[in-house]
């Protein structure tokens, strides 16, 4: 029944050495065995990848590796890794391949992930874990390649036709190892995605969610259907004995149910592990405006929502153009001047609007105090005094206004480092390593500080705020991270009566800031549909806004009524997502809560 | 913890870098660049084999079994030692050994002048790995052969030290490879058989698991089924039935249609089978094997010229000396060519058994029967071709004692008759 295949090297080689009288000393023959002795043991009961892994990571988790070999020593490679949001799933998954590799256990390995997390994945596995993993991009590379990421939704697809798989090819091989991330977009059976990754022969198989089900039990069970048929029984029986008509999230015979659970999955807590998090506290600073100022800023608005459009003759699109410098003028004074006078200067825009530009440049130039720069001054002020040994995280959207931050705090004798894009990596490590050991202050763009880590430092001001809630988090994820000792304190400017009152509002006190961990907020945004990027390239909250904003045409009322409807969304949204996540958690609790970890990293 | 750092100091020393141990501390200086390059760090490198940081080292690197730098020596160590020259170092004792072996009645071995030779013994070292779900098996196995032959043999019972190259004479081993690697194959399979048992009851289970959750759909689609077609026979057995119950009835004959049609049973079976397989795969039994090592053993074989001497006589003898084998060529009897353990030394240089040896009733000395082939012909004494003396007269052989100057007892006797 058990199938062998069994083979013998091709040993001639070593057999010409002999023939060529090439001997070594019997020295390095003994040290082959003894290291082979020292290391080997035949069942896995220690991650031996771990000493390669520890170096490339920056805080070791217990809870990962000891997930790690959980699932390749007890469940045999084939699990639900179901912990919490924010404990590092993807390294636990990234553990187990990397030990699989080391032990030999696999020849090939193929991920899914969600589309916008492939990037992600590959550079993380390159990073920490030194795997190489090609991306599927057309149906020929499956060929080529053994070591596989792809996009779900880009495989998935199917010919319209001949409903054939257009990347069939993936399940005409076995795959030693099968990850499936973000599987919490598997629990529908009757979806493409979901018969996509059922086809696949596979001899290990990772699911990877934080919540295995939302509104449904049934979608437990469309997931363990998936990773091991039959486990839980046909559809018709697992209703019979587990599902609850009154409360589709209750089970019957809970009990039972979780015992199932437990031969297939790992759960963890955030308070079973060391993982400890700290708070973000919102500090949103309204900047009131000088009667002038508060006329240039109007004035500005102006040209983008109404006036624009009448001036424009040609057939540029108009939205674009709003979406591009909207950001920008909004962002600092500086900014808006080097806006403005581009669009004077600019042979392609319309005559008039060229003028009405030139006009409202004028009266930015005419301005005697600069409010906003001021508050930041104030704040930074207002921290050192509070603690001279304090580090700032400065963040913008514009190196214009960088440099305008830049040389404003020049003059209060601080150490400040500028963090922008387009750095190589060498100079990169060399401005960490400087904020970190002596600089009072790092000030970067979005695209600077991406996926860098400053959890020594807890003091974030957002001189202008994105309006994708991602970018936000993004930004505070910088600081909160594992290692964070102290509750992080999140300063966000806001010019007063204007729509970016409503916005700060909106992402800091309603997204960003309510308590959530890393990793939530995107849960959410999926559930309402709301992730992904919209047709712009913009995140599809940031183009809500920016139409709402075109649609106010400059009505402060108004947009803060369209601001209050996605506000509401979203609470519902959480709302949701909390109640699940009880849920959940209810089901899913170790029944013998094995192994706790001890100590904390605080 | 001892092992490892034992095994750390005897790698970099064999590397011929400088090592010096401080208790639990080693420190490695001076490391050729080829393994600078492959670990990709600097030397010096201060290595702390305890699990606790060193004061007086702080910032040496707690090394474990896991440790990253363990596991660059194991691949650095990869393809290295794969063909090994050993010699089996004997103490010199052919004399002793010849000596034990011998009885040498009237003689004495007086030197002994010695050739060496070569025996080449061939050890092939397979590692076999078993592989199945997430454990892995590894056994390797020392067969060793010489002459084209397999051999019973225990390195590890002979005290060796490096071979010389230059005294291998070795022709083509690959005869006795391809017989070792048959040995080795047939060493395994006892292995192979107990895993395959071990791993066919676990994929017994998930094969039951399977094979239970489909036959329970297909049970659920034939129930269903069934019930359609009761409820079907039911309202038709209604009599003056209404349009409700004509609608019914059309409802559940398409829903069946439905259903056939949709090859359901087609689809599980299909699925069952993807499921059987993939565990069977998922299953499987792995079994490779290389060879890792193969390492020529020298032991020597001594050409012995051994001179046995008595008062009398000296004899070389030409014996062959195999201290592995713990053999000496055999010594055969001059007369009557059986082999001897007990050996004469003939006054003329034979070699000679207890029984064939001999007096010679004049002189004494002893001969073998070779030797004393005269003798007296008034007594029949057996005389050495010295003793025996012919009478002038009558021709015949005599003893010392039937004989006096050339002529004989006898004829001395009939000349007195005569006068
Ligand atoms: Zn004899
Ligand atoms: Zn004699
Ligand atoms: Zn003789
Ligand atoms: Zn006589
Ligand atoms: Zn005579």
């Amino acid at each position: 029944m058990v199938i062998i295949n069994e083979s013998f090297s091709d040993d001639l080689e070593l057999l010409e050495k002999i023939e060529h009288k090439e001997f070594e000393s019997r020295e390095m023959l003994d040290l082959k065995v003894n290291v082979e002795e020292l290391i080997n043991d035949s069942k896995i009961n220690e991650i031996i990848s771990y000493a390669k892994i520890k170096k490339n990571i920056e805080f070791e988790l217990p809870h990962q590796k000891d997930g790690a070999l959980k699932i390749l020593r007890d469940l045999n490679g084939t699990a639900l890794l179901a912990d919490e949001v924010g404990l590092g799933k993807t390294i636990t998954a990234g553990i187990v391949l990397k030990e699989c590799i080391e032990r030999n256990l696999i020849k090939n390995a193929l991920i899914l992930t969600p589309p916008s997390l492939v990037d992600q994945w590959v550079a993380e596995l390159k990073t920490k874990f030194e795997l190489d993993f090609k991306i599927i991009e057309n149906e020929e590379d499956w060929s080529s390649t053994k070591f596989a990421i792809a996009s779900i939704d880009r495989v998935k697809n199917q010919n319209r036709e001949t409903k054939q798989f257009k990347h069939k090819k993936a399940h005409e091989i076995t795959w030693d190892l099968l990850m499936v991330d973000e599987a919490h977009k598997l629990k529908d059976r009757a979806t493409t995605r979901w018969e996509f990754v059922d086809k696949i022969p596979k001899k290990r198989f990772l699911i990877l969610t934080a919540t295995p089900f939302q509104n449904d039990l049934l979608e437990l069970y469309n997931l363990l259907h998936l990773l091991k048929r039959g486990h839980l029984g046909t559809i018709k029986e697992f209703k019979k004995r587990f599902l609850n008509r009154g409360n589709k999230r209750h089970p019957l015979n809970p009990r039972e149910l979780k015992t199932k659970l437990d031969e297939v999955m790992i759960r963890r807590r955030r308070d079973e592990t060391i993982v400890k998090y700290m708070k973000r506290i919102p500090k949103i600073v309204a900047v009131e405006l000088t009667p002038e100022e508060k006329e240039a800023y109007d004035s500005m608005c102006d040209l983008l929502k109404t006036k624009y459009f009448k001036a424009n003759g040609n057939e540029m699109n108009g939205r674009l153009i709003i979406f591009a410098i909207l950001p920008k003028i909004t962002s600092s004074s500086r900014s808006a001047i080097e806006s403005l006078t581009n669009i004077a200067n600019g042979e392609k825009y319309h005559g008039k609007t060229r003028a009405l530009a030139a006009k409202i440049l004028e009266k930015y130039k005419n301005l005697k105090v600069d409010s906003k720069i001021n508050k930041l001054v104030e704040i930074v002020k207002e921290i050192y005094t509070r603690d001279k040994d304090s580090k700032i995280l400065i963040y913008t959207r514009h190196p214009t206004t960088l440099r305008y931050i830049v040389d404003t705090l020049k003059p209060f004798n601080l150490k400040i480092v500028e963090f922008l894009g387009g750095l190589d990596r060498e100079e990169k490590t060399k401005r960490i390593s400087e904020f970190k050991e002596s600089a009072d202050i790092l000030i970067s763009t979005d695209t600077g500080a991406e996926g860098l880590n400053f959890q020594f430092c807890n003091n974030l001001i957002n001189y202008d705020l994105p309006w994708n809630p991602m970018s936000v988090e993004q930004r505070i994820g910088r600081l909160d991270r594992i290692g964070q000792k102290k509750d992080m304190n999140i300063y966000s400017l806001a010019t007063k009566d204007t729509m970016e009152e409503h916005v700060v509002d909106l992402i800091i006190n309603k997204m960003c800031c309510i308590g959530m961990v890393i990793g939530e907020l995107p849960i959410i945004l999926f559930n309402l549909g709301l992730d992904g990027k919209s047709k712009l390239g913009t995140s599809k909250i940031e183009e809500i806004l920016m139409n709402n904003f075109i649609n106010s045409k400059n009505n402060l009322n108004k947009f803060a009524r369209g601001v209050d409807k996605i506000a509401k969304m979203i609470e519902e949204g959480i709302a949701e997502y909390n109640d699940s996540k009880i849920e959940n958690e209810e089901l899913l609790k170790n029944i013998n809560q094995t192994s706790k970890s001890q100590g904390g990293i605080n | 913890m001892e092992d490892l750092i034992q095994f750390a100091e005897n790698f970099f020393r064999n590397l011929k870098t400088e090592v010096r141990r401080e208790g639990n501390i080693l420190l490695v200086s001076k490391v050729p660049e080829s393994f600078e390059k492959f670990y990709g760090k600097k030397s010096p490198y201060e290595l702390n084999f305890s699990q606790e940081p060193n004061k007086e080292y702080p910032n040496s690197e707690i090394i474990s079994k896991n440790n990253f730098l363990i596991s660059v020596m194991r691949e650095f160590l990869e393809n290295k030692g794969q063909t090994t020259l050993l010699k089996i170092d004997f103490e010199e004792g052919s004399r002793d050994f010849i000596n034990k072996h011998f009885l040498f009645k009237n003689a004495k071995i007086d030197s002994i002048n010695k050739l060496e030779k070569n025996r080449a013994i061939i050890r092939f070292t397979f590692q076999t790995t078993f592989q199945y779900l997430n454990e892995r098996e590894q056994i390797t196995t020392p067969i060793y052969a010489s002459d084209g032959k397999l051999i019973n043999f225990r390195l590890e019972d002979y005290k060796t030290s490096e071979g010389k190259k230059d005294t291998l004479n070795l022709g083509d081993i690959k005869k006795e490879y391809e017989i070792a690697k048959e040995k080795a194959k047939e060493l395994i399979k006892p292995t192979i058989e107990r895993v395959g048992t071990m791993l066919d009851k676990k994929l017994e289970k998930e094969l039951v698991r399977i094979n239970h959750h489909f036959s329970s759909q297909k049970q659920e689609f034939e129930q269903k089924m069934k019930e359609l077609e009761n409820q079907k026979r039911e309202l038709l057995n209604i009599q003056n039935p209404n349009e409700n119950v004509k609608q019914k009835i059309t409802k559940i004959e398409s829903l069946l249609t439905d259903l056939r049609g949709s090859e359901v049973l087609t689809r599980l079976n299909k699925e069952q089978e993807f499921f059987l397989k993939d565990e069977t795969h998922k299953h499987s039994l792995g079994v490779s094997s290389k060879l890792i090592n193969t390492t020529i053993i020298l032991s020597s074989i001594w050409k012995l010229s051994c001179f046995l001497r008595n008062s009398n006589s000296t004899r070389i003898l030409e014996l062959e000396y195999d201290p592995l084998l713990k053999t000496v060529s055999k010594i055969t009897c001059d007369c009557c060519k059986k082999e001897i353990n007990k050996v004469g030394l003939c006054s003329s240089g034979h070699l000679s058994c207890e029984s064939c040896l001999r007096g010679c009733s004049d002189c004494q000395k002893d001969y073998c029967l070779l030797c004393l082939n005269h003798s007296c012909f008034s007594c029949g004494k057996k005389l050495c071709r010295k003793c025996a003396k012919r009478c002038s007269k009558c021709h015949k052989e005599k003893c010392s004692t039937h004989i006096s100057g050339s002529i004989c007892e006898t004829c001395r006797e009939k000349t007195k008759t005569y006068f």
